[in-house]
């Protein structure tokens, strides 16, 4: 192999957190009603927008005319999204009658930016 | 038999404002242009009211305040990336697509399975994955898919997607298609047209070609063969679209180095600056795009959104972004295949505004000079006899509009807010 055509490349970032660029959003979160599952204000969560949920993932919703992070459950043939409030637990609930609920897409990951 | 599908997003600008502002669903939503002078994208709440397309803003103020609509300022940098998305998104679904606007793509389905099924998917995957409803078009020449794109849209019996296959259905759809619609057909054509009779794209589907290659030139010619069936176009030639306005080519062969894909890109901005000079035209944003053989492994596309500081026509501006924007895209030890640029909000030449800073302000009367000079050379001893040879300068940009949305996917600054409660 001819060695000027081989280049050692260097690491980004993108490749690992990012699979389909044309379907990815960045989007800012800004309460702390997920910081039991690791998610706290500010931080920058990947959203992609071509993935179908799964049990306990967190999903961007769309619901009567606003956006909600979630956590997705599966629970007795029901879809919930939760969230925590002061030790409460907040959730929509989706049935086949109602079923307002339109998800955006999958966290794939989540970026926390120390203060330096 | 040739098939082809023409993927056009409804109501394009005012779709991108939507996707992050999902309150402003169903509710009455336009985007203006130029200063927030005239109306360029309008929902279909704001047609029914009956604002025209191109109205200034000042004669429909009243109706505005009444219908309570959203406005907003055009934010091109976002569309250029929602745009751009979709083509990316398209092309990894159907690799022999071809993009012909902002908010149009052309596939060729003509070897696909079951047209009617990926028509579907990609209009399905286009709202799923990057938010934006679309109206898909398939016929057997790309003069069809526009025909039928025009009924999907016109028609929600179709679902979104218009099937012109049945030549009972043609004759049935070109009959009631007004002469104006067909594409290719301006406005000075569609009137001599009219005066010989000719009202209805059946009515010119029924003209001898050869007629119409004496009267029309061998556009007119193609046109008419095109509404019998007979495929002319290949995906790279077709006629100019009006919201923008590009320019790109295959390469004979593959091109690797930087510098060779810049110049190529150079000459292309030479041709965009022509054709916007010809047309008294100027431009604000550009895109510019550049992609490997799609049929080799690796396929890599790639595309960059620039806006411009101030509205610009000459070649030596317009090379500048391209050069930059490349270097933003390009990838080391590649084979590409095609680049292309693409202007986006073309102003009238006449009306451009200064931006308030001076530094900004691009020496643009030399260089406009300069390049009126080129033209009259190179129309005088051909084209490409005299040309530019440089690229490379800082753009920056500033606002200067008053109701511009975030730029929610490109920039950190104004990413969406969401909230978990």
């Amino acid at each position: 192999m001819n060695s000027t055509q081989h280049f050692e490349k260097t690491l980004d970032l993108n490749e690992l957190l990012i699979q389909k660029r044309s379907c990815t959003l960045f989007i800012t979160v800004n309460d702390n009603t997920l910081s039991q599952y690791g998610i706290y204000p500010d931080d920058l969560l990947i959203v992609d927008q071509s993935r179908t949920p799964k049990h306990k993932d967190v999903v961007l919703l769309r619901y009567l005319r606003n956006e909600y992070i979630r956590l997705f459950y599966k629970k007795n043939g029901k879809c919930l999204f939760v969230a925590q409030e002061q030790g409460k637990t907040a959730e929509f609930i989706e049935t086949p009658t109602d079923n307002d609920i339109e998800i955006i897409g999958v966290a794939v990951a989540r970026v926390h930016c120390f203060k330096v | 038999m040739t098939l082809f599908a023409l993927i056009d997003c409804n109501n394009f600008y005012v779709s991108c404002e939507r996707i992050f502002r999902p309150d402003l669903l169903k509710k009455p939503v336009a985007v203006l242009s130029n200063n927030d002078g005239c109306f360029i994208s309008r929902s279909n709440e704001v047609k029914a009211l009956g604002i025209p397309m191109g109205a200034p803003l000042f004669k429909y103020k009243y109706l505005i305040d009444q219908h309570n609509v959203t406005v907003f300022s055009a934010n091109f940098a976002f569309y250029g990336d929602i745009s751009s998305r979709i083509m990316h998104l398209i092309s990894e679904i159907v690799p022999a697509c071809e993009v012909y606007s902002i908010d149009e793509v052309f596939v060729d389905l003509t070897d696909v399975d079951s047209p009617k099924d990926t028509a579907h998917h990609i209009r399905q995957q286009v709202l799923k994955c990057v938010g934006i409803p679309t109206c898909v078009g398939v016929g057997p020449t790309q003069t069809f898919a526009k025909v039928a794109n025009y009924l999907a849209k016109k028609r929600s019996v179709y679902n979104g997607v218009c099937i012109l296959e049945d030549p009972q259905d043609i004759e049935e759809a070109l009959k009631n298609l007004p002469i104006k619609e067909i594409w290719g057909i301006g406005r000075r054509l569609s009137l001599r047209l009219k005066q010989v009779g000719i009202n209805t794209a059946y009515d010119l589907k029924k003209v001898d070609p050869r007629w119409m290659r004496q009267h029309f030139t061998v556009v007119g010619e193609r046109l008419v063969q095109e509404l019998n069936g007979l495929s002319c176009l290949s995906l790279e030639e077709q006629p100019e679209p009006k919201k923008s306005i590009q320019v790109s080519r295959s390469f004979a062969n593959d091109v690797t180095e930087f510098d060779e894909l810049r110049a190529n890109l150079a000459s292309y901005a030479t041709r965009l600056g022509v054709k916007l000079r010809e047309q008294g035209l100027k431009t604000t944003t550009l895109i510019i795009y550049i992609k490997t053989n799609r049929f080799k492994e690796g396929f890599y596309q790639a595309s960059q959104v620039v806006n411009l500081p101030q509205a610009v026509n000459d070649d030596a501006n317009l090379i500048k972004a391209c050069g930059k924007a490349l270097e933003q895209i390009f990838k080391p030890n590649l084979l590409y295949k095609k680049a292309g640029i693409m202007a986006l909000e073309l102003l009238p030449a006449s009306a451009e505004q200064y931006s308030l800073f001076k530094e900004d302000k691009i020496s643009s009367n030399k260089t406009e000079k300069l390049s009126e000079a080129l033209d009259k050379i190179n129309k005088k001893y051909g084209r490409g006899t005299i040309h530019s040879a440089a690229c490379g300068i800082q753009l920056t940009w500033k606002d200067r509009k008053e109701f511009k949305s975030l730029s929610y996917t490109t920039s950190w600054s104004e990413l969406p807010i969401v909230y978990a409660r």
